[in-house]
This record gives structure tokens, C-alpha cells and sequence, in this order.
């Protein structure tokens, strides 16, 4: 897309600059408005926005989750439509699925991998088939053990724990499609939660987000999940006290 | 997250003078609390400067002794063990008869310069440095425009040519102030090569001793000067004094920056000068360059204390932080001095259509040819391997490429541990596939490094920041085991 610079002298540097972010920056204005066209753009960023909170997933990606026998189960929320107006109900799953996953899927591993919906299964659609491989990977070549990955229809980021907590699992990896923005609607983030359970609280879980085509790339982060995994499963501890370990370790190494 | 700042010293030892630079660097993490991290230099702060000292001679080549002694008072006045300094970058510069123990002098300096040391004779990285060190860089920067940077000292001159900051193109010269070293009445007392060349060319017998009325000078340096002028303004100029392939830059240049001793006097007002203030004919030369600019009505910029641009640059310019998100799983660092290799140059972005065996096939030749062209055998020493631009691949396409690569280290029996350098955020995903594909082997594997200033050996330290990056160095020449591959200071590529 061409867009209009006031100040053409100047536009190399408004190149350099756009080229640096997704942000909207020197789109031009007409009068005291956007122009035309960055308005158009606005407005489709956002229609896509409500597009990708509104998606289910998709046929191809559940074709790579059945291959590949991951068991599919939905959160307590009905539809996507009582998943979006209750949120709470997308932190858990019913006994009786956490039952039927007791019968399928291997326990008392080192690591639980869940992959959710969330605000984006467009983001589960674009990013798991690069990012999850890659982390199944890697905990191979760490001797990391892992169950079966689990994929959770109107899942949140909690429901990871309590599939983790009952199956024994040390450490809750949850792949979830993130809160689409207007820079893009396909960003998926990486939850780790050591020793998850019904008491695990936000700051006791380790992030990794903005994974997508243009931020950090699936494959990558893929690899750097592992390599976070094995430091939580090593230092026994995730979220802020991992961040803080961190700080003091970095303080104390120089 | 406050991270220790590191301290860096740049050395420059020239035909001319000799002087030190200590920065120190801010280190800081620029990421969003929710990403990975990326740990940059943040600012830098210059905590000393060295007077400039006259270079001593000694039997025709520099003496290095006067040099260390010089250095090492230095040190002791700015209250710096030795041990203080982090990174460190020794510059030596000039006319190659000077130059005879450059090696000499640079590996003694080396102690001084902590972990890492640039020790550099190549005009490539020189140029680059000078002008990331006189602002140019960073003006062409934060302008968006196109900058040509001439440093101008005692031996040479070096061009760098910055667009939008990015070094697009380098050139040298063996032409500076000291062509001609003249006693305050222009008594020859000194004939560089290059003074010799100019000589001839224009008909003047120059012999020591000689005496110069000041229309011969003039006379002299307007040659000099009509000669780097034509460097920088003329296509494919080509010239014997040229030390380098000639500039080859087409698109407009919207600024000359002048950095270097001769610079020092373009800036003032020349009658401030005596002629033989230096005792050779860099004021000479001074003046005929401002004259010949006027001339072509070309104006130009020296920035403030341009003597200082190369050495600022070596002191600040030359470390470089990997991303993050890489690969590092050995106790192996750190590494110093292993050669680099670029098979792939040129290669342009991978094509993601390609069958893995097609790409493997390509690797493998482009890298056979590379280490021939090196003269470097990859079964008696660890190599690092630039890889090119690496386009947004996906896990197939990924894992086909580092499978591809993976082989050709393993066809050439390649010697632990593999070193893979690159630009794109991919060093964690390719790390992981090439510990895959060769199980047992030590595998470094970085990115967010930058290829800009060429080099052909690489430092790499131990981590920083919890283990999150490690700061590189990427060197025009090394001391120790592999240096009688490398005689003399031509081009390095």
C-alpha cells in the first residue's frame, strides 16, 4: 500500500520507521481525519478483530489434532455464544471429561501440553501446526516426558491447570489463541504454570506471547518454550518468583 | 532490570597518532514484559579520552614499546586496571611500511583490551567505524538520509556510504596527511609511498632533503585532493593509490561528513593553521580539499572533535548483543577467533518452494566452495557459518533446511562445536533442529547478529543477562594459529 507523506523530503525515513512496527504510523490525514484510506484499513483490522473472537477451529486444524488422536473437549461453556458472555466458565471442564481424560491420556508426566481457543481459534489455526511439533521436539531432546497433548474447544488460560492438576502433571503448557488486536487477529500466546492446581494464580504463570507471523515466529517460540520449560521444571518455579529468580540471579552472576 | 554496564575501550594507533577511548555501555531490555527478552545497548557514555600522541617511530615502523608504554600510562591516569575493560577494539591504521609489525603491536595491545578484541587492519570495518563513531551513522539515521563519510588521517582515507544508518558501501584510500612529513620550512624530512606516487605523477622529483617552495605543496595536495574527491564523486573511479576496489555507489549522496586529523583542519578557518603545524603536509592537504570541494560546489560537515570518530567507533561500535531466544547449550564459550564463513551470501532469501534435497545440494557446494576459498580445512577447525536472510519458514520447510545444513557439516566432517550465526529471530528453532539432526554435538546457534562491517573472525562471550545473550565481536583479523593464513593488510574479501 502506497500511503501519502507530507513531507517527501522526509520520506525515507518514514519508510524506515514504518517498516519497524505494525503500529499505524505516518498514514497521512485528511483535514483533521484519517484519510480515506487508512480508514478502510482501520475498519477492516477491526472486522477482523471481531471475526477471529467470534471463529471456531478450523477443518484443517482439526484434521492435524485427530491424525494425530489428541482428544477434543469442551470447556463448561456451551457455545462460543455462553463462552463469551460467561467468561468464567471457560477456566474449567466438567468432571465427567476430566474423568474421561484420566481414562485417555497418560499421568504423572513432567509436562501436560493443552491447546485452547481462547479469544482466537485463528490464532490456534495459523501458529500450533509450526509451534507444537517443535515443542514436542525439543522436550524429546530434553527428556522432558509428555503426555498427550489435549485440545480444549472455549478454553481459557486456567482450564490448563486443571487438566494438568488431574493428571499429575508437573508443568502446564497452554497454547492459546490471545485477545485479538488491530495489528493482528492470528497472535497466540504460550502459558507455563509449574505445579498447577485449583490454587494457581495469575502471577504464577510464565508467558510467552505475541506469537505469530510477524512477531515472534511459531518455530521459534516453539524451541524458546522448551528451553523456559526446562528452566521452570528445573528451579521448580514459574511466573513472578521465576521472574524474580531471575533478577536476583542477574544481579548476583556479573 | 538493571544489567551491569560493560566497560569498552577503543585503541586507535595510526601513521599519525595515537589514542584511547573508554566507554562505558548501558545494557537494557527493550522487550514487553510477556516476550522474550532483547537486550540492547541502551546509551553509551565516554568516562576517558587520551590526549592525542604523536605515533612514535622507530627504525621505519612504529615502535610498539613507546606505544604500550604511552597506553599503559593512560590506563593508570584514567585509574583502569586492565582486568576493568570488557570489550575492547585495537585499530591499527596507516601506510603499510609503517605497518611492517602491526601484528606485532595489536596482539601486545591485546591484553589491554579485555575479552574482546578487535584488532583490525581492514579498511571494510575501519571505514564503517569511523562513521558510526563521527554521528554520520546515526545522523543518516535519524534523518533518513544518505551520508558519505570520509575519515582522513595520517596513511589513508576511509569512505562509508550510510543510508537510513546502514553502511551500503566502503572504500580506501591510501592518501592522508602525512605523505609527506616537512620541517617548518618545508624541508622533505619523510616520502610515504604514496607520497612517491603523487610525486611521479606529477613530475617532482621529492627527495629527502629537498626543499619545497609552498606552490609545489599546494601543487601536491591539489592532486591528492582532486583525487579523493574523484574518488567519492566518480562512478568506478579507479586510482593505484586505491586500497580497495573503487566506491561503487549510484543513488545520491545527501551529505559529506569529514572525520579524521585532516578534517580537524578543514573545520577552522585555515589561516589558524600554520602550514607545517604537524610537521608534514596534512594542513596543505587540508586546504586544497575545502578548495577543491568549493570548487565542485559540494558542501560538507565536520563533525565536532572529528580526530576522535575512528576510535569512538572502535570503543563503542564494534560489540554486538545476539537476540535471546537462541541457541547456547554447552559450557564451550568463550570462543575466540574462530574464522567466519559466508557460503550463502548472496543466496538471497531462501526459497521456501525448494525441495529440502535441492536447498541441501545447493548448501553443500556453496559451502565446499567457501571453505576453499578460505583455505580452510572444517575438520581441523571450528568454522562459524553465516547463513543469509531466513524468510518466515514453517516447521516442515524449517526442518528440511537445517537438515540440509546439518548434512553438509557433517559431509565435511566439520569440527565441534557448530557455530551458526544469523540475522532473523530463528536461532532457538534452528538450534534445536541441528542438536536434532547431529545428536551429541556442542551446537551454537545465534541470531540478531548483524553482518554490516564484513570481518572474517568472530569472538563470541560468555552470557549476560542470565544467560539470555552473549555479546559477539565480529573481527578483521586474529592473532595466534591462524594468522599465517592472512600476510599483509589487503581487502579482506
Amino acid at each position: 500500500m502506497t500511503r501519502w507523506s507530507k513531507y517527501p523530503q522526509e520520506s525515507q525515513v518514514l519508510a524506515e520507521l514504518r517498516s519497524s512496527t505494525p503500529a499505524r504510523v505516518g498514514v497521512g490525514r485528511a483535514g483533521v481525519r484519517p484519510s480515506t484510506q487508512s480508514w478502510l484499513k482501520f475498519r477492516q483490522d477491526h472486522a477482523m478483530a471481531r471475526d477471529a473472537v467470534k471463529s471456531e477451529f478450523s477443518p484443517q486444524f482439526l484434521t492435524f489434532a485427530q491424525e494425530r488422536h489428541y482428544p477434543l473437549i469442551q470447556s463448561k461453556a456451551s457455545s462460543k455464544l455462553d463462552f463469551i458472555s460467561f467468561p468464567p466458565k471457560g477456566k474449567q471442564t466438567g468432571a465427567e471429561t476430566i474423568d474421561q481424560l484420566r481414562q485417555l491420556c497418560p499421568q504423572n508426566l513432567d509436562v501436560q501440553i493443552v491447546v485452547s481457543d481462547g479469544l482466537s481459534a485463528q490464532a490456534i489455526d495459523e501458529n500450533v501446526r509450526d509451534a507444537l511439533p517443535m515443542i514436542l521436539d525439543g522436550l524429546k531432546l530434553e527428556n522432558i516426558t509428555c503426555g498427550i497433548p489435549v485440545v480444549v474447544r472455549y478454553g481459557r488460560v486456567a482450564v490448563a491447570d486443571q487438566i494438568a492438576h488431574a493428571l499429575g502433571m508437573k508443568l502446564a503448557i497452554n497454547l492459546i489463541g490471545e485477545r485479538p488486536g488491530l495489528s493482528t487477529s492470528g497472535s497466540m500466546s504460550a502459558y507455563l504454570t509449574y505445579n498447577p492446581g485449583p490454587d494457581t494464580i495469575s502471577s504464577d504463570r510464565t508467558v510467552v506471547s505475541n506469537i505469530h507471523e510477524l512477531g515472534t515466529l511459531p518455530v521459534e517460540a516453539g524451541a524458546y518454550v522448551v528451553q523456559l520449560a526446562k528452566r521452570i521444571l528445573t528451579l521448580e518455579m514459574s511466573g513472578v518468583k521465576l521472574q524474580q529468580n531471575h533478577s536476583t540471579s542477574q544481579t548476583s552472576n556479573i | 532490570m538493571s544489567i551491569k554496564p560493560i566497560l569498552s575501550v577503543g585503541i586507535d594507533v595510526g601513521t599519525t597518532s595515537t589514542h584511547l577511548t573508554v566507554s562505558r555501555l548501558f545494557l537494557t531490555n527493550v522487550s514487553r514484559a510477556t516476550e522474550p527478552e532483547r537486550i540492547v545497548i541502551e546509551r553509551q557514555e565516554i568516562v576517558y579520552q587520551s590526549p592525542i600522541q604523536l605515533t612514535p617511530l622507530l627504525a621505519g615502523t612504529i615502535d610498539a614499546e613507546g606505544v604500550i608504554a604511552f597506553l599503559q600510562q593512560q590506563y593508570q591516569i584514567a585509574g583502569l586496571e586492565n582486568s576493568d575493560i570488557t570489550s575492547g577494539a585495537v585499530i591499527v591504521t596507516g601506510e603499510t611500511a609503517l605497518l611492517r609489525n602491526a601484528e606485532v603491536i595489536a596482539e601486545k595491545l591485546s591484553s589491554l583490551a579485555g575479552q574482546f578484541v578487535v584488532a583490525s587492519a581492514g579498511p571494510n570495518l575501519e571505514s564503517v567505524l569511523a562513521g558510526r563513531g563521527s554521528g554520520a551513522a546515526e545522523y543518516s539515521k535519524s534523518r533518513g538520509k544518505t551520508i558519505c563519510s570520509i575519515d582522513i588521517g595520517g596513511g589513508t582515507s576511509n569512505v562509508a556510504i550510510f543510508k537510513c544508518g546502514h553502511p551500503e558501501a566502503t572504500a580506501a584510500i591510501s592518501i592522508g596527511g602525512r605523505f609527506l612529513c616537512l620541517s617548518d620550512d618545508l624541508t622533505v624530512l619523510r616520502i610515504s609511498e604514496s607520497g612517491q606516487v603523487i610525486g611521479n605523477h606529477l613530475g617532482e622529483s621529492l627527495a629527502l632533503g629537498a626543499q619545497l617552495d609552498v606552490f609545489s605543496a599546494n601543487r601536491l595536495t591539489d592532486y591528492a585532493a582532486d583525487c579523493l574527491v574523484s574518488m567519492l564523486t566518480e562512478v568506478g573511479y579507479v586510482h593505484p593509490l586505491l586500497i580497495t576496489p573503487p566506491l561503487s555507489y549510484e543513488e545520491t549522496i545527501d551529505e559529506y561528513w569529514f572525520s579524521g586529523g585532516v578534517a580537524e583542519i578543514m573545520s577552522t578557518v585555515s589561516s589558524r593553521h600554520r602550514d607545517t603545524e604537524y610537521g608534514d603536509i596534512g594542513v596543505f592537504l587540508g586546504r586544497s580539499l575545502v578548495k577543491k570541494l568549493n570548487a565542485k560546489s559540494i558542501s560538507f560537515v565536520v563533525p565536532s572533535d572529528p580526530i576522535r570518530a575512528t576510535v569512538i567507533g572502535a570503543g563503542i561500535h564494534t560489540l554486538q548483543l545476539s537476540g535471546s531466544t537462541i541457541a547456547v547449550h554447552s559450557k564451550i564459550l568463550p570462543l575466540l577467533g574462530i574464522p567466519v564463513i559466508r557460503p550463502l551470501a548472496g543466496f538471497g532469501p531462501i526459497d521456501p518452494t525448494l525441495s529440502p534435497q535441492c536447498i541441501g545440494a545447493l548448501v553443500e557446494d556453496r559451502v565446499t566452495a567457501s571453505l576453499k576459498n578460505h583455505d580452510l580445512l572444517w575438520a581441523s577447525q571450528p568454522v562459524a557459518l553465516f547463513l543469509p536472510e531466513i524468510p518466515r519458514l514453517g516447521y516442515s520447510q524449517l526442518a528440511g533446511w537445517a537438515t540440509a545444513l546439518a548434512g553438509s557439516f557433517s559431509s565435511h566432517r566439520g569440527l565441534a562445536p557448530l557455530i551458526l550465526l544469523c540475522t532473523h529471530d530463528v536461532g532457538a528453532a534452528l538450534g534445536q533442529f541441528m542438536r536434532q539432526a547431529l545428536p551429541g554435538l556442542d551446537v551454537l546457534c545465534l541470531d540478531g547478529i548483524h553482518d554490516d562491517m564484513g570481518g572474517d573472525y568472530i569472538d563470541i562471550g560468555l552470557p549476560i543477562a542470565n544467560n539470555q545473550a552473549v555479546p559477539v565481536v565480529i573481527k578483521d583479523l586474529v592473532f595466534g594459529a591462524h594468522t599465517s593464513a592472512r600476510r599483509g593488510f589487503a581487502y579482506p574479501r
